[in-house]
């Protein structure tokens, strides 16, 4: 490089020269964002955007029941290990709403409602009898955008993986039952047993990855690329490959704004995520206008 | 004997009684629909058409009686257009397709594309011309037609369709009934029709159930006989003369 080439500051060059340091959590969120967009498809069509703000806050019950169990009854091991604690938690609530199939909108909602305070008032009156463990609640509950380690992005990884399999495997009964349910059933499909495992699915992502990265990007993930997806997508396929794609530059750009401009992560993911909702809403109707 | 009843029954309910909770909403009923029969389901709003089509289909439990299907039964199934959510994105063609899925392994979920009967549902339902459209850019009776040949797109031998014409003209309404009429006697098709504008089946219904959960009243058999009924008249009215019939085409 020359000398004056060394004079010139190029946009993000710090972020790139510092990979090393900055690799695990961008690319955490860039796979976080990635799998939490396509799931965010069917959040959309099955009206339920609340559900990972409510899963959320159950597993961080869960994450408290666990240090309670620890501390109070002895629990060591994984029978007290606060991830499995959140685990349980959110799977549970997750089960419970898949029992409310035909549930209308405002009962969902309502649903979602009693989820997310059981989680919230939950954890704050758990937490008063294991103040001494507030710290790692805080920790486990909220994550960390900024600092994520190598063992935390290898078990990104590996959920990212399990989720993403599973959802290329039966994304045609997934697809189904959360578009038309009635009449996939009528034809024979196992309504019931899908939509389980779709919400389990979901449970499980949105509690692993709350505890990494926090509730607040796996929130915005778990919304914003799949609005920008369906307004420039032609069809549901499609629209789940966008969304997964906005996803992951909305984990990776937003961590590298954050970077550039001094920003909090998870607000510079999320903010990402609407400036590409903006974008496609423009592109949606400029399609339109040429129509 | 008529031609349809001289064959075996691919729906036949003994004593069916249809309601929520184990609570019965309308007196049981006995019904043996078979290929080439056009029911209409008749009935005000609120007089539970749909818990009974609910029941029918397996959506809802039932609280009584018995429904036997014959094993080559193939139904379809076209819920009240309301409950499709116009901001999923779709063409026409992806719309249709996905209608093809009958049964699942969960083993082995793919499912091979059968583009001839994609094509020739498309056909039947006269809406080949809009395969590659946005289904939301659809007018009402397009709509309709597209959803129609997403339910005919997986061979069905009955079909049932709940309000079908709910939000339409109505041109559009009596070209879809039509069109439901055709593809009964093109297909051999069972159909079953929610609907609470018995008008339109005048001349084309061969059987008709009646219900009015108010009155406490469920009755079923053929259409004239139910619909000339002292039960039907006295809480219905006599029937409407159907006005000029309209074209196949075009729908809008």
């Amino acid at each position: 490089m020359t000398a004056a080439a060394d004079d010139v500051m190029l946009p993000f060059g710090g972020f790139f020269e510092s990979w090393e340091l900055f690799r695990d959590p961008a690319l955490a969120g860039a796979t976080v964002g990635f799998v939490l967009g396509f799931l965010g498809i069917y959040v959309i069509a099955r009206r339920m955007v609340f559900l990972s703000a409510a899963l959320s806050q159950c597993a961080g019950l869960g994450v408290a029941l666990s240090f309670y169990a620890q501390i109070h009854w002895g629990f060591v091991g994984l029978a007290g290990s606060p991830r499995l604690g959140a685990l349980v938690v959110t799977l549970t609530m997750a089960l419970v709403l898949t029992t409310d199939r035909k549930a209308v909108a405002t009962r969902r909602d309502s649903l979602l409602g009693f989820a997310f305070l059981l989680g919230s008032a939950g954890t704050l009156a758990v937490s008063t009898r294991i103040v001494q463990e507030t710290q790692d609640i805080q920790s486990l509950l909220f994550g960390s955008a900024v600092a994520v380690l190598p063992e935390d992005l290898r078990f990104v990884l590996l959920t990212a993986l399990a989720v993403t399999f599973l959802h290329i495997w039966w994304m045609r009964g997934f697809v189904q039952i959360s578009i038309d349910p009635d009449s996939a059933m009528v034809r024979g499909l196992p309504v019931r047993l899908l939509e389980a495992a779709l919400l389990l699915s979901l449970a499980l992502a949105i509690s692993f990855f709350t505890q990494i990265l926090g509730a607040l990007p796996v929130f915005a993930f778990s919304v914003l690329p799949a609005m920008a997806a369906l307004r420039v997508s032609r069809n549901l396929s499609m629209a789940l490959v966008v969304a997964g794609g906005c996803g992951a530059a909305c984990g990776f750009l937003g961590y590298l704004a954050a970077f550039q401009y001094e920003l909090p992560v998870g607000a510079s993911q999320a903010l990402v995520g609407i400036i590409l909702v903006l974008a496609a809403e423009a592109l949606r109707r400029w399609a339109l206008q040429g129509s | 004997m008529t031609e349809s009843s001289s064959r075996s029954p691919l729906i036949d309910c003994r004593g069916l009684t249809v309601g929520y909770g184990g609570r019965a909403i309308l007196p049981s009923l006995d019904i043996e629909v078979r290929t080439g029969e056009f029911w209409a389901l008749l009935g005000n709003n609120g007089s539970g058409k749909t818990t009974f089509i609910r029941t029918l289909l397996g959506l809802l439990p039932r609280v009584g009686g018995e429904i036997q299907r014959a094993p080559e039964i193939v139904m379809s199934y076209v819920p009240q257009r309301t409950e499709l959510d116009p901001t999923i994105p779709s063409r026409v063609i992806d719309f249709v397709r996905s209608g093809q899925d009958r049964g699942w392994s969960f083993l082995d979920p793919f499912r091979t594309n059968d583009h001839g009967a994609s094509r020739r549902a498309l056909q039947d339902a006269r809406c080949d011309d809009l395969a590659h459209q946005q289904l939301s850019h659809l007018s009402e009776g397009q709509k309709a037609r597209a959803v129609l040949a997403r339910a005919l797109v997986s061979n069905p031998n009955v079909l049932v369709l709940d309000e079908p014409t709910s939000s339409v003209d109505a041109a559009t309404e009596r070209a879809v009934f039509e069109l439901l009429d055709a593809l009964r006697r093109e297909r051999d098709l069972a159909l079953i029709v929610v609907s609470h504008r018995s008008e339109l089946f005048v001349g084309r219904a061969t059987h008709a159930i009646y219900v009015d959960r108010a009155g406490g009243v469920a009755t079923a058999g053929e259409f004239d006989e139910i619909t000339a009924s002292a039960v039907f008249i006295t809480r219905h009215g006599p029937i409407a003369s159907p006005a000029v019939p309209a074209p196949l085409s075009p729908m809008h």
